[in-house]
């Protein structure tokens, strides 16, 4: 007996005490080996997809409502600005132009790591994907031209928020962002800033690629790129670059196939992707509303009671119109008849952004008005009044709105105007008046708000700094402020670029 | 235990071999304390060896020869005792408490060895001073028990646990918590599973002697829970009830009034057009025409409520409403707890079975953590040289509604003129809905509280997580020949925990949606299988201990969750009710360890102690080419009392030098797939899959080493005072460590084998026995430890870490940043210190002066910044008294942590104004005003600026009155009368004062090792009834 008991014992443990390095191999169930990413072309269509989704959602680290994906971005573009009043609720920290763009808070690295991230993973999808075998050329040139669209346009933000705008940056050489067009490796070492002409060269070369591989391209949605919203960005530079040529060329090249957004769709809500006048924008299904997903929602951010039949849904009452941008709609423009007076807090709200009733209200990225109004605005510069007044009529007239008669300077200043009527809450305000070398004078009603603060054109406040933790890790990058090192100045609001 | 059948041999042995000229001896043994029978107590006939064990009514008899004078009378927990033979047949013997317990065993790794032996470095909690303190969660009751062992109660969550670090952080990236083995094996489950009164005792093992047998994951130390077993041949009932209150141990701050709140309001309005270039005249009246926009909801019926000198024009009397938050949700509600257990021995065969149920409801409005537990431990011998045991314990815990970050952050910062209750103005009372209950008011109008309402949560949301918990430690051991023996242990830890939460279909943020439901079912299941072979043999004056084993652990764990929104009815809240999926998802994950071990201990004549071990390790962790570890220790102790020189010394009883130096593992990283380079799943782009990179690869991560020295001294004097010195040194070696990237690569970090850190620092422990009388008892015990955090070498010069900067030579928990130089009396505003540099000789840079500024932008760059001290206490510890006096016994402990800083944020959040947040009573007291020239904090400003400086860091030395506990036990001749072996009923308190600069800043001073708070639920005060039942 006791010994077939130490037999069974002995054996037992010999079956264990055979080293076995399978047994000892786990493999994680959700996530999937980076060696398995790039075999097929359906894989790096998802690690394409996964851009998208980082995109729409990616926090950037920052893990705050005021900073998830591109959407809170385009909101925090228009409160930074002059038409928008914040009355409480996290985008007051830009609103009352508190110091965010410091680099030692966490918008500025948030911001950052947010595109850098997504740029590492369309490296990876650029590198890789050309080495599929068995595919066709125009399956790898769909995947291409869309990772060379979102890489370019990464690096137009990254342009935007971390220098001055392109004109002046470019006239001092002013050192741009750092460019990686590798996948990252555990060796790789930070990279230094360059020049700002550097950057602008991989935005071209990056929309140029893209606009290249996406011809004749259908893509799989329209939250994904194609030519036309390749073209569209291309108009976007070239305008602040201010190639005016180039810019009106692109964007009527963009525009082609959009028709402009009419009266009934201006009424809809803002919250349809099908809108025919779209060229980019993100859906939203019931698994990724961004209302339900934590609070302050975009849309929630409005003060309209959220979707049009109002129900249990909440808004938070935060963003208002200034009555000085209230008072720049003519008296039928429909535009101007969304705006409404709210009699208890004695501010002016906006009916634009509407949700659907199931929360799944779409955004809307790049659409063909903008273009029109990019068109004018190039036209007016090269001297072209004739267009330039027949386009911005073209859209005043589907807005109800009082047909222009000026030219010249009056002109550019009406187009410069009608994009902050036609496209506020959109994202453009803060790039535009970057720009346009404006700066911000907020009148009228701000100063009940603590929105007051002026900042005067070529503000370094106009600029966010090179986040903290990036100089700490990245020897290419010094903390001395520019022009003797790497970093961009900060301080008082009235410091400005000579 | 072993004593006992060692004594059950001899007698049988010696009784065969008894020879005539003989008498026999009756009488009993019994407690010279309390006079209780002492059963198992052994008597020995110095003359011819003869033994003798007293029976279940503590009576003996034994047989002596006509040269013997004298009994040798001995029992553990007593001293031994020389009872003369006189003429009397009959002798009966008290024997005196041993207060030094110098022969105690413990338990160490694999198995038990006494206390005088050991190598190593550990000590031993025990049941009596665990049951002292009212928690649901035993980690917390070890502070202040154990040198060495740095425990943060930081948590007032019902079942939480105590954060507990023991010799100091040797980890930078990789686990810093110990390991917790239970009964004898490596533990996977909930700590609040083990119900406290199962415990016999807790020992923790401090240096590497004393873990290396555990060594893959003792690099942080282990914590041994062992749960008791059936001794008593009696068998033996015992019950135990008790119910306690609790309450904060340090009160929140006070909430400012609504009248309060609008003068702090208008001041920092005010200070903000002061700065926007208003004259005084203009900045006071425009702040008081914004005050009560920036409030919006005003409890007055006027919004004219401060003037343009920042004068109140409204009383507190005009309320509509006042918002009382604290008071409507921090309620002293109950915590029972009750306790069964069956006890005893019988023949071959050792039992216990437990049952136990514990409702711990907190403080907060419907916070409650519930539990039912029950054990068996059974072991018996088969055949003569087969034993088997089984312990297995089964759990059922829920933990409802706990109050998260969030909860404190709201009740800290809500001010008190958001109603609770929606206000009608019209009708001049709260609002009603149609069945005439009050409407919640969830914060809409109320600036910068949208959707807030913690009490409407709990009344409507439901958040509930519930662990069902079995885990089972099964054994065979067989001797092969005598001293031989094979122990095969199968262990598994199981349990499912699933967590439930329902936001409500009818009320708050998630009405519009018609609420949503989330649900997740986790299942673990840990299977440990441990084959030991052991060699133990005397030679002569040598004794022998060889141990052999091979232990395999797999750890599996499984999930599933998923969400669904639209219920179409209230009170439904399945996910199959609900109109709309909004996620699932679904994991599996694997864990695996593979080890072989072997230790070798010798001793020699009581004098000399030896031990060695070896070990190596596998883990699922790191590739194939370096997941194989190797782990090593050697130790030794000399009782230098047993030498001859010392022999006669009769007031040293014991003095032992040892020291130890080992190596031990870390395996710990936050990801069980450390090596390999991924993608993540799950990132679709709204149509279809997608996925992102979410780690590079890294082949080469292997082991983190803790190279681990101790040098100690044991010692026992006049019979009255027992204590230790160690010294102890853990170095890393191979560090895990995130080596921080640049961001712009995409990354913030990868994981590497670098950099070093150094823990070193002395512990001391001593017990005294001031009385030790039959009727009147009383002990102390003190303990301090002192300990170092030192990082010895980094990848890099530098690495920024938060608010701490890593440097060599530097503690990880140095603090970081601009010095602060007060207030400016003249302006209110913030100082500091901006250094002025200068160019040397050598063409570098250095600080020259330093200036004030008033400016943040000039002291945010690097080379301003400096170290401002570090949140390591320098001495911390325990100094516990206990008496007895006849049937009383009280236990005062108290806990002390001197030195270190805290970066207090739940304060600094509550002295700066932000539009609609409520402030501390110290913003209107202590705030800059030109009547108060000299403040301590700042004016009060809406657009001020700040960095991380040493403006609010403190010192936190802090005292705590631990434990006071205060009992009665009925008299032996009483409890006799009534069949009992004991009654006792007691009341405790734990945590009844605090003292120190955080309380008074309504801090609680326990908040993290890294000395920072984050709006935690603190500590709570409990005072406790109980009764204690034996029979």
């Amino acid at each position: 007996m006791k010994k077939i008991f130490y037999a069974i014992l002995a054996t037992a443990s010999l079956m264990t005490a055979v080293s076995c390095e399978n047994w000892l191999t786990t493999n994680p169930s959700s996530s999937v080996s980076d060696s398995q990413v790039f075999l097929s072309l359906k894989g790096s269509q998802a690690a394409l997809n996964g851009c998208y989704n980082l995109l729409a959602f990616s926090y950037g680290g920052g893990g705050r409502p005021d900073t998830q994906g591109w959407v809170a971005q385009i909101l925090a573009n228009d409160v930074d600005g002059e038409d928008i009043i914040v009355n409480g609720g996290w985008y007051g920290y830009d609103y009352n132009m508190w110091g965010h763009q410091r680099g030692d808070i966490f918008k500025s690295s948030a911001l950052w790591f947010y595109y850098y991230n997504i740029i590492n993973n369309l490296n990876s999808i650029i590198a890789y994907t050309p080495q599929i075998e068995g595919v066709t050329e125009a399956e790898i040139a769909g995947v291409m031209g869309e990772a060379y669209a979102m890489r370019g346009w990464c690096y137009f933000n990254l342009a935007q928020y971390y220098q001055h705008t392109y004109v002046l940056a470019h006239e001092r050489n002013m050192p741009g962002v750092p460019i990686y067009t590798e996948p990252t490796t555990d060796q790789t070492e930070g990279k230094g800033r360059g020049t700002i002409d550097e950057t602008y060269d991989q935005i071209i070369s990056d929309l140029g690629n893209a606009e290249k591989y996406l011809a004749g391209y259908s893509r799989s949605a329209k939250n994904h790129f194609d030519q036309s919203v390749a073209q569209g960005l291309l108009a976007r530079v070239y305008l602040v670059m201010n190639d005016w040529e180039k810019a009106a060329d692109y964007a009527s090249k963009a525009r082609a196939g959009y028709p402009l957004t009419s009266a009934e769709d201006w009424d809809a809500g803002f919250n349809n992707i099908d809108t025919r006048s779209w060229m980019w924008g993100m859906m939203v299904d019931a698994e990724h509303t961004l209302e339900a997903n934590g609070d302050y929602g975009p849309f929630s951010m409005w003060t309209n009671y959220i979707t049009r039949d109002g129900g249990d849904f909440w808004s938070f009452n935060c963003f208002y119109l200034n009555d000085k941008f209230a008072e720049l709609f003519s008296a039928d423009d429909i535009r101007g008849k969304q705006i409404w007076w709210k009699e208890d807090v004695g501010l002016h709200c906006s009916n634009k952004f509407y949700d659907t009733s199931d929360l799944t209200g779409d955004f809307v990225f790049m659409r063909s008005d903008e273009m029109l109004l990019i068109e004018a605005e190039a036209k007016a510069h090269q001297g072209d009044d004739a267009t330039a007044a027949s386009l911005l009529n073209e859209l005043r007239a589907l807005r109800n709105a009082t047909p222009t008669q000026t030219i010249g300077s009056s002109l550019l200043e009406e187009i410069v105007t009608e994009r902050r009527k036609e496209l506020y809450g959109e994202g453009f305000a803060w790039f535009d008046i970057i720009r346009l070398q404006k700066g911000i004078t907020r009148d009228g009603n701000h100063s009940n708000f603590g929105g007051k603060t002026p900042v005067p054109a070529r503000s370094w406040r106009f600029v966010y700094q090179i986040p903290t933790n990036e100089i700490n890790n990245n020897p290419n990058i010094n903390s001395t402020y520019w022009p003797n090192g790497d970093q961009n100045p900060f301080g008082d609001v009235s410091i400005c670029l000579e | 235990m072993k004593k006992f059948i060692l004594g059950i041999l001899a007698v049988v042995l010696f009784s065969v071999a008894a020879s005539a000229q003989t008498r026999t001896l009756t009488g009993s043994v019994k407690s010279a304390a309390d006079g209780s029978p002492l059963v198992g107590a052994t008597l020995q006939d110095k003359a011819t060896g003869q033994f003798a064990i007293t029976d279940l009514d503590s009576n003996f008899k034994i047989t002596v020869s006509e040269k013997s004078t004298s009994l040798l009378v001995m029992n553990l927990g007593f001293r031994d005792y020389n009872a003369t033979i006189g003429k009397s047949d009959v002798l009966n013997i008290a024997l005196e408490p041993d207060a030094l317990m110098l022969d105690e065993t413990m338990v160490i790794a694999y198995g038990q060895g006494k206390k005088t032996s050991f190598t190593g470095s550990a000590s031993v909690v025990k049941k009596e001073d665990l049951q002292k303190i009212a928690t649901s969660n035993v980690t917390q009751a070890l502070q202040g028990l154990s040198a060495g062992v740095q425990v943060i109660n930081n948590s007032g969550q019902p079942g939480d646990s105590g954060s507990i670090t023991i010799r100091g952080i040797g980890s930078m990236n990789a686990s810093s918590s110990p390991l917790y083995v239970v009964d004898g094996v490596a533990y996977s489950g909930y700590i609040n599973a083990i119900a406290p009164s199962d415990i016999e005792s807790m020992t923790v093992l401090k240096d590497a002697s004393a873990t290396a047998l555990y060594g893959s994951r003792a690099a942080n130390g282990v914590i041994v829970i062992t749960t008791k077993k059936g001794q008593n041949e009696n068998g033996k009932v015992s019950f135990r009830a008790t119910v306690g209150f609790a309450s904060l141990a340090v009160p929140l701050p006070r909430q400012l009034s609504p009248n309060e709140f609008a003068q702090v309001t208008w001041r920092s309005l005010y200070n903000a057009n002061i700065d926007s270039g208003m004259s005084p005249e203009e900045a006071g009246a425009q702040a008081a025409i914004v005050t009560p926009n920036e409030i919006k909801i005003l409890p007055w019926a006027t919004r004219n409520i401060i003037d343009a000198n920042g004068n109140p024009l409204v009383t507190d009397k005009d309320l509509l409403w006042y918002g009382d938050w604290r008071h409507e949700t921090m309620r002293s509600r109950p915590r029972q707890e009750y306790n069964v257990d069956f006890s005893g021995k019988k023949g071959e065969t050792n039992y216990f079975f437990s049952a136990g149920y514990l409702n711990d409801k907190g403080i907060f409005t419907t916070q409650e953590f519930d539990r039912i537990s029950g054990r068996s431990n059974v072991s018996t011998k088969v055949k003569p040289w087969l034993e088997v045991g089984s312990n297995t314990s089964f759990s059922h815990s829920v933990t409802d509604s706990p109050a998260g970050d969030s909860v404190v952050w709201f009740l800290r910062t809500v001010p008190t003129v958001n109603s609770i209750y929606q206000y009608d103005y019209n009708t001049g009372a709260y609002a009603k809905d149609g069945a005439g209950n009050y409407i919640y008011n969830y914060g809409l109008d109320n600036a910068g509280w949208a959707g807030w309402n913690v009490l409407a949560d709990a009344a409507y949301n439901n958040n509930k997580s519930t662990a069902d918990q079995i885990s089972t430690r099964n054994y065979i051991d067989a001797q092969i020949i005598p001293g031989l023996n094979f122990r095969s242990t199968i262990s598994i830890d199981y349990y499912i925990s699933k967590y439930d939460s329902y936001a409500s279909a009818e009320y708050g943020y998630t009405a519009g949606e018609g609420g949503n439901a989330y649900k997740s079912y986790d299942r673990n299941v840990a299977t440990t299988w441990t084959n030991l072979l052991t060699f133990n043999r005397a030679f002569g004056q040598h004794n022998l201990g060889i141990l052999l084993g091979q232990e395999s652990y797999m750890r599996d764990v499984t999930g599933l969750s998923a969400s669904r929104k639209g219920f179409p009815f209230a009170g439904l809240t399945e996910l199959s009710s609900a109109a709309t999926s909004v996620d699932s998802s679904s994991y599996t994950d694997k864990y695996r360890l593979l080890s072989f071990f072997s230790r070798l201990e010798y001793d020699y004549a009581d004098k000399y102690y030896v031990s060695a071990s070896l070990r190596s390790d596998a883990t699922s962790r790191f590739s194939p080419q370096s997941r194989w570890g190797m782990f090593w220790s050697a130790g030794a102790s000399w009782r230098i009392n047993n030498e001859d020189f010392l022999k006669d010394v009769r007031w040293i009883d014991n003095l032992k030098l040892k020291a130890s130096y080992g190596a031990v593992g870390n395996d710990g990283l936050n990801s069980w797939y450390c090596y390999q380079g991924l993608y993540a799943t799950g990132y679709n782009d709204l149509n279809n899959a997608g996925v992102v990179i979410s780690r590079l690869p890294n082949n080469g991560l292997k082991w983190e080493t803790n190279l681990q020295l101790n040098v100690g001294i044991d010692f026992a004097l006049f019979r009255k005072l027992t204590g230790s010195v160690e010294f102890f040194d853990r170095k890393s070696k191979d560090l895990l460590f995130t080596m921080p990237m640049a961001p712009s690569t995409g990354f913030g970090g990868v994981d590497r084998n670098i950099g070093d850190v150094s823990n070193y620092g002395v512990e001391v422990n001593l017990d005294y026995a001031v009385f030790n009388n039959q009727n009147f008892q009383w002990n102390m015990n003190f303990n301090l430890t002192h300990y170092e955090n030192v990082i010895t070498s980094l990848p890099q010069a530098e690495i920024n870490a938060d608010v701490f900067k890593w440097r060599e030579g530097q503690s990880r928990y140095n603090f970081w940043g601009a010095k602060y130089a007060g207030v400016n009396p003249a302006n209110g505003n913030d100082q500091y210190w901006r250094n002025i540099f200068d160019t040397d000789e050598d063409g570098k840079r250095v600080i020259v002066d330093r200036v004030l500024t008033e400016s943040t932008a000039d002291v945010t760059s690097d080379e301003q910044k400096q170290y401002l001290g570090s949140s390591l206490p320098d001495v911390f510890g325990g100094f516990t008294n206990n008496f007895r006096f006849y049937g009383i016994d009280l236990s005062v402990m108290l806990y002390y942590s001197i030195g270190g800083l805290l970066y207090d944020t739940d304060y600094s959040q509550m002295v700066n104004y932000r539009t609609g947040f409520s402030l501390h009573p110290d913003a209107l007291s202590k705030t800059w005003t030109p009547e108060n020239p000299n403040a301590e904090l700042p004016r009060l400003n809406k657009n001020a600026q700040d960095t991380f400086s040493d403006k609010y860091l403190y010192n936190n030395s802090f005292l705590r009155l631990r434990n006071v506990t205060l009992g009665y036990t009925l008299p032996r001749k009483a409890l006799d009368k009534m069949h009992m072996d004991q009654l006792r009923f007691f009341v405790q308190g734990d945590n009844l004062l605090t003292f120190g600069s955080a309380a008074k800043r309504g801090t609680d001073p326990e908040q993290s090792v890294s000395g920072t708070t984050s709006n935690r639920f603190p500590t709570t005060k409990n005072v406790t009834f109980g009764v204690q039942v034996t029979f």
